[in-house]
């Protein structure tokens, strides 16, 4: 991390420390030139001997020249060890583009088109933004959890995430230099971000299961597919005790299919065993169990069930492909809107000219002339 | 020339040699040497300046003869002429006062050895001495204590006495002096110190008839002989000036010089006045300096 002084970026500044160096070496140097400090009753007769033709006997005694030179080298050293570098003109932007996940964004922007809004979005986004990036300037993607800095779209994130993600929370950054890439445009209009909204026709299609059925949206009205429902399975992995029996009454009662072995995309949920750490570790598809906790033991058994219940049906994600009505409901048609260009920090700018190389030669010369220019 | 001198106002050092520290070794050297005065008087009874000091046999009186009394003493003329025996009266026998004058300030702890330690002996054994021969003893210090012996014994009392002074303040031996009324019956008065901060007329004032003087001059090892000590901050512990210089070849005779002068001017001043002085160094024993000072 670069430190800024004297106009100079200098790379290394802990090498300051260094300086203490000539300082000691200029100290060592003066400490034999102290006058010893002596009492006397006869400092008129000294007085006198000053105030003499030959008082004093010659001038004060001063620090070798070549301690001089030597120090001025070995500070020359410390300050190349530091790392001097000159820094270029120049100004540093950052963009931020804010991405919104949701399922919605994923959906065909005109069906039967294989393009998703998300797509469309960023074709938007290289059409109307990308001339407005700079050379230098930096650019960062955030989807609402994770960070990318990356001059383009990361493209893990062309496909949707299995577990459904929400809206990012536009008004934190409405903010110069933020932009706001989505599906539909949020409620509010940003102030200061650039808003890139792809737009997009209705698109139907299932919205929702319930039970061996699916509910798939019209584009008008909800129609009920009779045992339409999706394959959804429950890998569990590594669980035993009253819990696996549990696990199978709950599964049964929401029509989802017990499995183990390799992960499919038809898994809603992942549950693993066996945790020597113990305790219950959630997330979105996924839920790890302690080993402590397998079993019903003491416990009430419908205290047992109700904790359980709430637990699986809280880390179960929905199948794939399912979307609610409002985000297959027709957005209309594309957005940009251009926001406030990021904000210029002047401290930034290329690397330049690097020192220390120039400034380690000089101390060597230095170092060379005190120590056989002025032989002790 | 760059700047090889400056007086500066800075903090204080510590004194090297503030403090005395005698005891009763002290007293035991000092009736040894009295005792051997005492002979080497009788051998020189006849003149010198140590018989002028402390011979004490001028005639000041007489008084009427008891029987028994050495008949060598009878005033055969005086008899002759009233026809009644007198015997002639010493300055011994009528009792007299002597004063010691002792510089206790803060130049006096430079040494070591110490010139404060040093003067005290030196003033001990003068009331030893003094004690000795009958005379009472004052001894009158720069910091304003004072020590009256009147019984005839110099002992425990002037060890305390001694062994409480230390080298501090800036009064010296011109305030004593000022102070003259205060050993007005002294018939013996005698100085020990540096002498660097008194002119000689100054204390020769105190001579006056019926009155001897002697003035011990002492210098520290590092006063008297400095030698070439290169680079030196001269620190004045009275006054807390400092001066920087270089003490070389030349500097150094310069020094001895001036050393010389006011040496030698106390010297003359001294003959002129029948006073006696000395100036010593104080590596020289206190027996060393009271035979120099009393020529015995």
């Amino acid at each position: 991390m670069g430190f800024e002084l004297a106009g100079l970026i200098w790379e290394r500044p802990l090498a300051w420390w260094g300086l203490c160096l000539p300082a000691l070496v200029l100290l060592a140097a003066k400490q034999p030139l102290r006058p010893r400090v002596m009492a006397t009753g006869a400092l008129s007769l000294w007085r006198r001997v000053l105030e003499s033709p030959g008082g004093g006997d010659g001038e004060r005694p001063q620090v070798p020249r070549g301690i001089w030179w030597l120090c001025a080298g070995l500070t020359l050293g410390v300050l190349a060890m530091a790392g001097p570098r000159s820094r270029a003109a120049g100004v540093t932007r950052t963009w931020t583009v804010v991405v919104d996940r949701s399922p919605g964004t994923y959906l065909a922007v005109d069906a039967p088109a294989t393009t998703t809004r998300l797509t469309h979005g960023l074709e938007l986004l290289e059409e109307e933004w990308r001339g407005l990036v700079r050379d230098g300037d930096v650019v960062r993607w955030f989807d609402g959890t994770e960070w990318v800095e990356s001059a383009d779209f990361p493209e893990p994130w062309r496909s949707a995430p299995r577990a459904p993600r929400r809206a990012p929370d536009w008004e934190r950054w409405d903010a110069p230099g933020s932009v706001w890439l989505c599906a539909r445009p949020p409620e509010r209009e940003p102030s200061e971000a650039s808003l890139c909204a792809s737009g997009g026709r209705a698109a139907p299609g299932p919205v929702a299961i319930d039970g061996e059925d699916r509910l798939d949206w019209s584009g008008g009205r909800l129609v009920r597919v009779i045992g339409g429902a999706p394959r959804r399975c429950v890998r569990v992995i590594d669980v035993g005790g009253d819990l696996v029996d549990f696990i199978k009454l709950w599964a049964e009662e929401r029509g989802l299919e017990l499995t183990s072995g390799a992960p499919s995309e038809d898994d809603v949920l992942l549950i693993s065993g066996g945790s020597v750490s113990g305790g219950v570790t959630s997330q979105s598809g996924a839920l790890t169990i302690g080993i402590a906790d397998e079993s019903l033991g003491e416990r009430d058994p419908a205290e047992f069930a109700l904790l359980w219940s709430e637990r699986l049906d809280e880390a179960c994600i929905p199948a794939a492909g399912l979307s609610p009505v409002s985000g297959r409901a027709p957005i209309g048609n594309e957005i940009w809107n251009p926001g406030r260009a990021p904000d210029e920090r002047s401290d930034g700018g290329l690397p330049g000219r690097a020192w220390e190389g120039w400034l380690a030669l000089l101390s060597c010369g230095l170092v060379a002339v005190a120590l056989v220019g002025f032989p002790r | 020339m760059g700047d090889p001198g400056a007086t500066a106002m800075t903090e204080a050092h510590a004194l090297p040699c503030p403090d005395v520290s005698v005891d009763a070794d002290l007293l035991q050297r000092a009736r040894t040497f009295a005792a051997r005065l005492e002979v080497g008087g009788e051998l020189r009874e006849e003149g010198g300046r140590g018989a002028h000091l402390l011979g004490g046999e001028e005639f000041v009186g007489h008084r009427p003869y008891r029987a028994g009394e050495d008949l060598k003493r009878l005033d055969w003329s005086l008899l002759a002429r009233l026809g009644q025996p007198f015997v002639k009266v010493t300055r011994r026998e009528a009792g007299e006062e002597w004063a010691v004058l002792l510089d206790a300030s803060a130049s006096m702890g430079v040494g070591p050895p110490g010139k404060l330690q040093r003067a005290c002996e030196v003033a001990g054994a003068l009331a030893v001495l003094g004690a000795g021969r009958g005379a009472r003893v004052r001894i009158l210090a720069s910091s304003g204590a004072e020590l009256f012996l009147t019984r005839g014994r110099a002992g425990g009392e002037l060890l305390t006495f001694l062994n409480g002074l230390r080298a501090e303040e800036s009064a010296g031996m011109r305030s004593l002096v000022e102070k003259a009324g205060r050993f007005r019956a002294a018939s013996r008065v005698f100085l020990v110190g540096d002498l660097l901060d008194l002119e000689p007329r100054e204390a020769l004032g105190l001579v006056r008839r019926g009155r001897t003087l002697a003035a011990v001059g002492l210098l520290a090892p590092l006063e008297f002989e400095p030698g070439q000590l290169g680079r030196v901050e001269w620190w004045d512990p009275e006054e807390e000036q400092r001066l920087v210089l270089n003490v070389g070849q030349e500097s150094l005779q310069e020094y001895e010089m001036s050393l010389g002068a006011h040496v030698d001017g106390w010297r003359d001043a001294a003959a002129r006045h029948r006073a006696a002085f000395g100036c010593f160094d104080t590596r020289a024993p206190f027996e060393e300096i009271l035979r120099g000072i009393l020529g015995a």
